[in-house]
């Protein structure tokens, strides 16, 4: 009797033994079928990228040899194109311990000297000598870049092996490992796209566009204690909290970071600036309650909360909220100013002053405010709005017949072309079909600056 | 289904040949500020991954320094040194160790979450720039500190 016990024991763990085995081995399969996969959809962004490169090149190449302005926009945006891809396969591509920063940089201001070149010649501007000269030296560039990636990727013996594969060696003749070879290749390649000076250009990559943004109006030093007044004053006059810290940030524009918190965990920061104190915005992290207030109570009470502020002159031009029932609701004020046209003073609104306030519903009080973009272009002294040189006949004029204008337009605008950079132009909301667009011609250059798809539902206005 | 289709095509090519990426309202989407040049994304969907990665990255941070940890992400997306688009920068590979490790899909984003995304994208940015974060308590790559500090929020040190 206990002899056959032992021999159902024995049984029983012989199979739980060859269960657990065949278990093993179909996970060890799947995980080697998960890693070859893995590493196979790395090994095309490398050749994904060694293509893009060459064809940014060969674009770049074209560009410089057409004659006609069509043909440079369309090669010029192609090379763009090419970057953006290349950024992409750039992105997927893993080699330990190499660091992508310069080669990303590289191809990104490339793609973007293009582009910004390519949009100056599709609405009739030209490039200079100097420019041409420029992408030259960038094509150059690209080009030793090209034959780089390509050198690792020969090194590196990619094609069609498993030479990389995790636990697998391959090619052991080879002078280095695959992954030494990639990496030795990148470093490499990293040194030689540091070397190569960025365009000087205004773009949004440009390195005097990546520099910080500034107070248009500074003001004098403020103290750490008037910070924390003004601080926590603004969200919730009168509130108290279980304690009040500041801290201080040297972001873009340095401040001082006003904390309070409450008995329940939930912090209110605002952020002040060190010069002028002017607060930059402003963020209540209360969990917020059911919505018990409708959309227009919501903009009066955004309205009253920026009156509350000193604020006068905003007008509102979108709000956004999550979903039909959300308990929440971002609106975006902009300010206005006046111009001369046609013998009259009208109004210009300057889509660069941005002030943003998010109202809860729960409560009917602004949770969150921003500013940062107001205060930087306000009232900037540097800023100059001149009278349109293209009036509005000539400006609808550029629109096709078959857009039709809707009523109250066109509006005349200041809309920012670059950080750097503002265009006076005529805003017309305009339907084709079903669709509605806003499109922006330069009230200056009688150009046509920017197109944008409007698309409005129940949770607000989405521009894109 | 066709329709939205037609408006993400439409306005892929919009953003393509404008130049003008993206946004929430007009004057984000006119502001250079936010030159993204992503591909087409729906507003929701980018939400939604970003709220995901700020769950994954900071749950139990105050509210501000989850809008940090998205204003990151945001940020990143403006550079040249990073990968142009919300997914591309969240997917980088070994950026952020949530996604590493799989836990921003292993739960789900609450409210707060959803709320600090949203006003990432919609521009706040408590950082004042930054490009990267982490928590100086945990080890980290010595790399990370060549980095210049630009702001603390709770447990995080946010850097340019």
């Amino acid at each position: 009797m206990r002899q056959r016990g032992r021999t159902g024991l024995t049984i029983l763990l012989g199979v739980i033994a060859t269960v657990a085995v065949i278990l093993s081995m179909a996970q060890y399969r799947q995980a080697k079928a998960a890693k070859v996969q893995l590493e196979a959809s790395r090994q095309r962004a490398l050749y994904s990228l060694v293509a893009d490169v060459e064809n940014i090149e060969a674009s770049l190449a074209k560009a410089r040899a057409a004659s006609t302005m069509g043909q440079q926009t369309t090669l010029l945006t192609a090379s763009y194109s090419k970057a953006q891809s290349a950024r992409e396969s750039l992105a997927q591509v893993v080699v330990p311990g190499v660091d992508f920063t310069n080669v990303r940089q590289f191809i990104a201001r490339t793609g973007d000297y293009c582009l910004v070149l390519s949009q100056r010649l599709a609405r009739g501007g030209a490039v200079t000598p100097a420019e041409w000269s420029e992408l030259a030296r960038l094509e150059a560039g690209v080009k030793d870049l090209s034959s780089a990636l390509l050198t690792t990727l020969q090194k590196a013996s990619l094609g069609g092996t498993r030479a990389t594969f995790v636990g697998v060696q391959g090619f052991k003749s080879a002078a280095l490992s695959p992954a030494d070879a990639l990496s030795q290749g990148f470093s490499e390649i990293d040194q030689l796209t540091q070397s190569i000076p960025s365009p000087v250009y205004d773009g949004p990559f440009s390195e005097r566009n990546q520099a910080l943004l500034a107070l248009a109006r500074p003001g004098p030093p403020i103290s750490a204690e008037d910070a924390k007044n003004v601080g926590l004053g603004f969200l919730n006059p009168g509130e108290s909290y279980q304690t009040v810290s500041v801290g201080v940030t040297e972001g873009s524009i340095p401040s001082y970071l006003v904390t309070g918190k409450r008995a329940d965990g939930s912090e209110v920061m605002t952020a002040v600036a060190k010069q002028g104190g002017a607060v930059l915005w402003a963020q209540d992290g209360r969990d917020l309650g059911i919505a018990k207030h409708d959309i227009q109570a919501a903009r009066d009470a955004a309205g009253a909360f920026l009156s509350s502020k000193g604020f006068s002159g905003l007008k509102e031009t979108g709000w956004r909220k999550p979903g039909p029932r959300s308990n929440r609701i971002v609106f975006t004020f902009v300010s206005t100013t006046w111009v001369r046209y046609g013998g009259t003073d009208v109004p210009v609104i300057l889509y660069p002053d941005t002030v943003k306030v998010e109202v809860g519903l729960d409560s009917g009080r602004a949770v969150a405010f921003d500013q940062r973009p107001y205060l930087t272009t306000h009232d900037n002294p540097m800023r100059a709005i001149p009278s349109p040189l293209i009036s509005r006949e000539e400006a609808r004029a550029v629109l096709k017949m078959d857009l039709k204008v809707l009523d109250g337009s066109p509006r005349l605008t200041v809309i920012p072309i670059l950080p750097t950079t503002e265009a006076l132009a005529w805003e017309f909301r305009a339907q084709q079909g079903d669709d509605t667009y806003l499109i922006y011609v330069n009230a200056m250059t009688g150009k046509e600056d920017v197109v944008l798809h409007l698309i409005e539902d129940d949770t607000g206005a989405m521009a894109v | 289904m066709h329709n939205r289709t037609r408006v993400l095509a439409t306005a892929f090519l919009t953003a393509l040949v404008s130049g003008i990426a993206f946004s929430a309202d007009i004057p984000e989407c006119l502001s250079a500020s936010t030159y993204v040049l992503s591909a087409p994304q729906s507003w929701w969907d980018e939400v939604n991954l970003l709220s995901r990665l700020i769950m994954g990255e900071a749950t139990g941070e105050p509210f501000t320094g989850q809008v940090g940890v998205g204003a990151v992400v945001i940020n990143r997306t403006r550079s040249p040194s990073f990968p142009g688009t919300i997914p591309g920068v969240v997917y980088d590979p070994d950026a952020f160790e949530s996604v590493t490790v799989g836990l921003i899909w292993s739960r789900t984003p609450d409210d707060n979450h959803v709320r600090a995304a949203e006003l990432a994208i919609n521009g706040w940015d408590p950082t004042g720039g930054a490009l990267f974060f982490w928590n100086p308590s945990k080890p980290v790559s010595p790399w990370i500190w060549s980095r210049a500090i630009i702001a603390q929020i709770g447990n995080h040190v946010f850097a340019r």
